[in-house]
């Protein structure tokens, strides 16, 4: 129903022909029908303060009328609500208050303007409909039970609304019936249509009147004036549509006399009223009206029937021969209005004859109707009268036994009914009896196998899950076993659903009991839908999450033979294929057997191509773009993994250039590329591609792969080169890498900041590389600390060389603390002795220019080669107390040389990491023997003697020393010697 | 069904489900045991042997002919027929199925025996031009007859005994009128006592055989033992010829079953049908035709199976253990449930009630659930199943406990359960027990 077009009609036909400002009122009329009544009413408000008395009357008038019509807006919003058993949007109060409010307002405008009979008739119509909806006059049958109890608390306010309506509908038809005088009746004469209007609203509302009383002298009162008045206005109209209105009303009234006073004539006159209006009107199927009218006379004549039939009420008396009229109801109806299936009252029309034929014990025909009604009721969205057709039908099916007496689609319906209602045991008995109806295979394919599908589903819904998977079972042993049903093209939807139906309940009670059977009940059945229901809607998902299952417990090949067979119409297709090499890969990865593992990545390519080759006929699918580009990735980590360096390079270079923006894979596109970088030598591209990758890539698992991998390569690559500018810039280049990545580690080991300060070394970051040996001595083992602690050391010492910042004084103390340090790890002072007096005397002796130390003494000395040569070079140039350190210094060399070699000798292969520290430390004594002889007196330069000599053994003895440079540096200090030693 | 012309598809079907209850439906076996189902358009003959009619198939006549014998169900008397004869049938036949079986209050409403007495005596020749209208024939007596004789069997077994009596002269009367004569001279009711008329007769009935039961029937509801025995012996004896009606042949012998049964203690109760069964098993070897074969067999299995639910009520009452009707419905299921759906299906319902006494929660709920949801043709079977299974979910559900799982979906069953026991089968003395 329109119930703004009805809103718009109340108001042109009220207001619009109101007054001579018609075209401000109409406005106001179209603002209101467009549901814009704030400006309406400020346009009436408008009108009502002008200065022209006219215009103001007629705003005055106007908002009046805009009030009612809001108030039967929010009355018709409620009642469809009630309808349709949705929540009002609207509340019973609201519609009360808007009517309250109304009403005092065109009161007050009827009374101040008693002449104009618009707006009386307007009042008496607001009056009648508020007293109506006071009472739940028009509340839906499933509300009876409201509907008298709103009767009782409503009917004193009700009987004064109805009294003051009837009162004005008889001012309006007495002024009208003068003011028409002896006049023929004119159908098109506006005040002849007025007083028909009024003339039959009076009667209608003294008829509501009296059935707001119970029977006793009020009821019989009022009843009488409605049936006079009713049947007076009958036979002035009885050729038009209104007399058949006045008719089924007088039929009403008669029908409520019958039902409360107990006479039975009544009952009788009240069905042939009924029996005339659908026997005589004609139907005009363009007007709705009459199809209505008829099928509502129809409803009422059966209810009559029944009603004298049963004795209803103060009747008493039965007369069951009427049950024949009532059942003639389901004919009429079906002739009379062609059966409208989705007309109201013919459904309920039909009601009362199902209801007759059962009275009557002809169950069979009772059910046969009512079913009819009921699935014309599910068509239509008539719930109620689903509802009610339901309500009949249950207990009568339970008394009709026999094969084949109810067809098996009307049980099926009842079930479906009952199912929407909640009726669970019930729904369950209807599609029963629906399966054991369904005896020939067409029947059981479209009716007994559905119906057991939805017992199925009754009993999941229930959490009766064993039992639903017992029933679903039903079907799909049908299936399985029967291989003609399977060619029945339903019949594989409804096993399907089965299937997957059963597959549900076992998962849910796999879940429930956590009992291993079940669980492998569950996994039969997923299995079996799996294999024999392909096309099902959610087989493919089934199929994807077992797929996925097996990948995450590492059956790749399996998984990957799942997923290839994933249908191209499933929606898991793209990612199903997308996962296939990534099987293959996994595989080859878990292969220790290298072979094994080359025939692995094989297969990765394959799919890897094939998915690209199946993805490029894929067209604008973004699914189909994204599998092209994973294709592509794929391609190029198995041409790597393949070592195909060559292809593998072009293959990411390509990706690269085509999707490298973002990096999808997290920055593994380029480890592929690096990896091929460094395989092909391109020390300098792998550096540069990891550049890129780290600006690009988020920090994970691919970045910190790639970064070891180029610093590994660098580290090796520098370590192959000669001391100089190029070493020491890709030590630092390696060093960077390394602090990078190891910024992303956590719990980084000893080990690593050892690698960490030795490439820091190699940089000739003093600084850093120090204090990452002092890091890695902390994390380190016992047996590691001292050396770590020697090597943080030496960085000290390298980076006090090297500082030309610092003062001198400065510098020679932390030379010093740098040199005690050695001391103390070369010739450890005991715990018990603080002035550490035992260390000083052997350093003593040691530095003692004129005497030779004992083996004794040089046995307290811990041979530490590189430790030793480094004391030796700070000793050199930092003395201890009392002691002439330079002494030292070449009495520790003389201790390096006795347990370390010059050149390689057969057998003393661990020796040769020395052979450097052996020179190095051959040169710094002669440097030192050069240093004393020229700083000082003559006992000093017979040091240059003994220098001289020195330098003549190591040349005599190892003429090429370990390379011409130290050939040269050794001949540059002998000939600096030479001229410092006495003759 | 000239009606049946004007209406739409859908209407045609309704309107047949309409007139269905109150037309002349006969059911009946194909020669391979198909039963089928069919409104009749006219009856050409009835007798002992053979039947002969025009049928609707698909709404268009057809012409069947079979041995009587083959006759499932056949009730006379249609609401919609001209004949005022026929619609008085319908009407006691009505009147009796709803129970109203003796004509009661003030002013007096006729019951099904004043309804049926009317029609068994009625003569009618209706005015020329009226004969289909208000014609009585032989048939019209004949079923009228028939249908009296139940109703008052129906009304002594209420407690009027005096209508056994009637019964039983009743019977008397219909062997008598079943002779190939047109009319005899009977003393028929009338306003003060009877009067002596003509009334029809109509030669070989089919419905003899049945009014011999019928005979034997009374005789056991009167306590004769001697004369029921023999006359359930006699009916049994006429049962086996090969064209008997197999259905008298299986009522004779359960009906018999029943009438030895009374009294005795429930072991000797077992006795009596687990005889009468394998005596059924052999006679149905014997029967000339498939139906014949199925009707008997099936009879023969429900004695057997009603043998075993006897075992099952002695357990109950605990004179035997559990065990020993565990085991007879175990070999019922093994034997005669392999073909019989209504057997398996009750030796299953009585396994699982067996395991459920015995506290086997897991096998009785498994053995229960076919028959839950699958018993819909045996309702006794289904409620006591329903009964059961909500005693062996909770059962069940405790086993999960013990087996490390959680049988709390199971425990939760229980209830609902019941609940559908309630509303499906309201009246079940299983409903009461469901507490």
């Amino acid at each position: 129903m329109n119930v703004r077009r009805i809103a718009v009609i109340l108001l042109l036909a009220q207001v619009a022909r109101a007054d001579k400002t018609a075209e401000d009122l109409e406005f106001a009329s179209r603002l209101a029908g467009r549901g814009l009544e704030d400006m309406a009413f400020q346009i009436l408000d408008a009108l009502e303060k002008s200065p022209d008395p006219a215009a103001a009357r007629a705003g005055r008038y106007g908002k009046a009328a805009l009030e009612r019509g809001q108030a039967t807006l929010k009355r018709l919003r409620f009642l469809r609500d009630l309808e349709e058993g949705v929540p009002p949007r609207v509340t019973r109060e609201e519609v009360l208050a808007a009517y309250a409010d109304a009403e005092p307002k065109i009161r007050e405008f009827v009374e101040n303007r008693p002449d104009n009979l618009d707006a009386r008739f307007l009042l008496a119509a607001l009056l009648q409909e508020y007293a109506e909806f006071l009472t739940g006059r028009d509340y839906p049958d499933s509300m009876a039970a409201q509907r008298e109890q709103l009767v009782t608390q409503g009917a004193e306010q009700a009987e004064k609304l109805f009294q003051a309506a009837i009162a004005n509908y008889d001012e309006v038809v007495k002024r009208m019936t003068v003011a028409i005088g002896n006049k023929d009746p004119d159908p098109d004469d506006p005040n002849y249509v007025r007083l028909t209007q009024a003339q039959y609203q009076a009667a209608l509302a003294v008829l509501r009147l009296a059935l707001l009383y119970p029977k006793g002298p009020k009821f019989n009162y009022n009843s009488e004036l409605a049936i006079e008045k009713l049947d007076t206005f009958m036979g002035e109209h009885y050729e038009e549509l209104h007399g058949a209105f006045a008719m089924r009303d007088l039929g009403e009234i008669y029908y409520e006399r019958a039902v409360r006073l107990g006479n039975a004539d009544d009952m009788e006159t009240a069905a042939n009223y009924f029996k005339e209006i659908f026997t005589r009107i004609p139907e005009d199927p363009s007007v709705k009206d009459t199809s209505d009218l008829i099928a509502r006379a129809l409803c009422w004549y059966g209810k009559s029937c029944n009603a004298l039939a049963r004795g209803e009420g103060e009747i008493k008396k039965p007369q069951p021969a009427w049950f024949e009229n009532a059942i003639s109801v389901a004919a009429q109806t079906r002739e009379r209005l062609k059966y409208d299936t989705k007309n109201p009252w013919a459904l309920k029309a039909l009601l009362e004859a199902a209801q007759a034929y059962a009275a009557q014990n002809r169950v069979r025909d009772a059910v046969a109707v009512a079913g009819e009604v009921l699935a014309s009721a599910r068509v239509a969205g008539l719930r109620q009268i689903g509802k009610d057709a339901t309500d009949l039908l249950t207990p009568w099916v339970g008394r009709v036994a026999g094969v084949g007496v109810l067809d098996a689609p009307l049980l099926f319906e009842m079930g479906e009914a009952l199912s929407a209602q909640g009726q669970t045991a019930n729904a369950i008995a209807f599609y029963e009896k629906a399966v054991a109806s369904a005896t020939t295979d067409e029947d059981r394919v479209k009716i007994g196998y559905p119906a057991l599908v939805r017992i199925a589903r009754e009993y999941r819904r229930d959490r009766r899950l064993f039992a639903a998977a017992e029933v679903a079972n039903r079907v799909v042993d049908v299936f399985v076993k029967d291989p003609g049903h399977q060619e029945l093209s339903d019949f594989g939807a409804t096993a399907g659903d089965a299937c997957n139906l059963a597959r549900l309940c076992w998962k849910d009670i796999a879940d429930a009991t956590k009992r291993p059977q079940d669980d492998a009940e569950y996994k039969r059945i997923r299995d079996l839908f799996v294999k024999e229901f392909p096309g099902h809607p959610e087989n493919s998902d089934q199929q994807f999450s077992i797929a996925r299952e097996l990948y995450a417990k590492g059956e790749y090949a399996k998984a990957a033979e799942q997923l290839a067979d994933i249908s191209t119409a499933s929606r898991n297709y793209w990612q199903a294929q997308r996962m296939v090499p990534g099987c293959y890969r996994q595989l080859a990865i878990d292969e220790k057997d290298g072979a094994k593992a080359k025939a692995w990545h094989e297969k990765a390519l394959a799919a890897a191509q094939n998915l690209v080759a199946v993805a490029t006929k894929g067209g604008d699918d973004p699914q189909a773009a994204t599998s092209r580009q994973t294709g592509d990735l794929f391609v190029a980590l198995s041409l790597a993994s393949l070592e195909r360096w060559q292809e593998a390079l072009a293959a990411i270079d390509q990706y690269l250039s085509r999707y490298g923006d973002p990096l999808v894979m997290r920055g593994a596109e380029y480890v592929v590329k690096i990896d091929a970088h460094l395989a092909l030598n391109q020390l300098q591209e792998a550096e540069s591609a990891l550049a890129v990758m780290l600006k690009k890539a988020p920090p994970g698992p691919p970045t910190r792969y790639a970064s070891y991998q180029v610093f590994k390569a660098l580290f090796e690559a520098y370590q192959k080169l000669e001391a100089g500018a190029g070493r020491v810039s890709m030590a630092g280049r390696a060093a960077a890498i390394l602090e990078t990545w190891l910024e992303t580690q956590k719990d980084v080991g000893w080990d690593l900041r050892y690698r960490l300060g030795q490439v820091l070394f190699d940089a000739q970051r003093w600084g850093d590389a120090a204090e990452a040996f002092e890091a890695s001595a902390t994390l380190a083992p016992a047996d590691r600390k001292q050396i770590l602690t020697l090597q943080a050391a030496e960085a000290k010492y390298q980076q006090l060389e090297t500082d030309t910042t610092a003062p001198a004084p400065v510098k020679l103390e932390n030379l010093a603390k740098v040199r005690d340090l050695f001391t103390d790890v070369l010739v450890p002072p005991d715990p018990k002795d603080p002035e550490k007096k035992e260390q000083k005397k052997i350093l003593a002796e040691l530095a003692n220019p004129s005497g030779y130390p004992t083996r004794a003494t040089f046995d307290r000395v811990k041979k530490m080669p590189r430790a030793i040569y480094v004391a030796a070079q700070i000793y050199a140039k930092s003395s201890p107390a009392g002691i002439d350190g330079r002494y030292l210094a070449i009495r520790l060399i003389t201790l390096l040389h006795e347990f370390t070699i010059p050149a390689s000798q057969p057998g003393k292969q661990q020796l040769d990491e020395f052979i450097p520290i052996w020179w190095d430390a051959a040169e710094l004594k002669l440097r030192t023997y050069l240093q004393i002889a020229q700083s000082g007196g003559a006992k000093e330069k017979e040091q240059a003697s003994l220098g001289l000599g020195y330098a003549r053994k190591l040349q005599y003895e190892n003429p090429k020393m370990d390379g011409p440079q130290r050939v040269a540096a050794v001949a540059a200090l002998e000939a600096q010697l030479k001229p410092l030693a006495p003759k | 069904m000239r009606r049946l012309s004007t209406c739409t598809a859908f209407a045609l079907v309704a309107l047949f489900g309409a007139t269905a209850g109150a037309q002349e439906i006969l059911e009946y076996a194909e020669a391979d045991g198909t039963v089928k189902l069919a409104p009749v358009d006219r009856v050409n003959k009835e007798d002992e042997k053979d039947f002969s009619a025009r049928i609707l198939v698909g709404g268009r006549p057809r012409r069947l002919d079979i041995p009587s014998r083959r006759i499932v169900s056949f009730r006379r008397g249609d609401a919609d027929a001209p004949n005022q004869w026929s619609k008085q049938l319908a009407t006691g036949r009505r009147r009796y199925s709803t129970g109203q079986l003796a004509t009661q209050g003030t002013p007096p409403v006729p019951g099904a025996e004043e309804t049926f007495e009317k029609v068994a005596y009625s003569t009618e020749k209706g005015l020329p031009g009226e004969e289909e209208e208000y014609a009585a024939l032989p048939w019209h007596n004949e079923y009228a007859l028939f249908y009296l004789i139940e109703t008052r069997y129906q009304m002594g077994l209420q407690g009027d005994k005096a209508k056994l009596v009637q019964a039983l002269a009743n019977i008397d009367e219909f062997k008598q009128r079943s002779v190939k004569k047109t009319n005899i001279d009977w003393e028929i009711p009338a306003d003060k006592g009877t009067k002596k008329s003509k009334v029809y007769c109509w030669g070989d009935s089919r419905l003899l055989p049945f009014v011999l039961l019928l005979e034997a029937r009374v005789l056991a509801a009167q306590g004769e033992k001697e004369k029921a025995m023999a006359a359930f012996d006699a009916v049994i004896e006429r049962a086996k010829k090969p064209d008997a009606p197999p259905t008298i042949l299986t009522d004779a012998f359960v009906a018999k079953a029943e009438f030895e049964a009374v009294g005795q203690p429930s072991e000797a109760q077992e006795g009596i049908f687990r005889a009468a069964g394998s005596t059924l098993a052999g006679l149905a070897r014997n029967q000339p035709d498939e139906y014949g074969k199925r009707v008997v067999t099936r009879a023969a299995n429900r004695a057997l199976l009603r043998g075993a639910d006897l075992l099952r009520e002695s357990a109950e009452q605990q004179k035997v253990t559990w065990d020993t009707p565990l085991g007879r419905y175990q070999q019922l299921q093994a034997g005669e449930g392999q073909k019989d759906s209504a057997v398996r299906l009750g030796a299953q319902a009585g396994i699982g009630a067996c395991l459920v006494e015995k506290g086997q929660g897991e096998q009785a709920y498994k053995a229960l659930l076919p028959v839950v949801v699958g018993g819909e043709a045996e309702p006794e079977q289904t409620a006591l199943s329903l009964y059961y299974i909500g005693r062996a979910a909770k059962l069940f559900g405790d086993e999960i406990d013990r087996q490390g799982g959680k049988g709390d979906i199971l425990r939760s069953e229980t209830e609902r359960w019941w609940a559908d026991l309630k509303v499906r089968y309201p009246t079940s003395r299983w409903a009461e027990r469901a507490k």
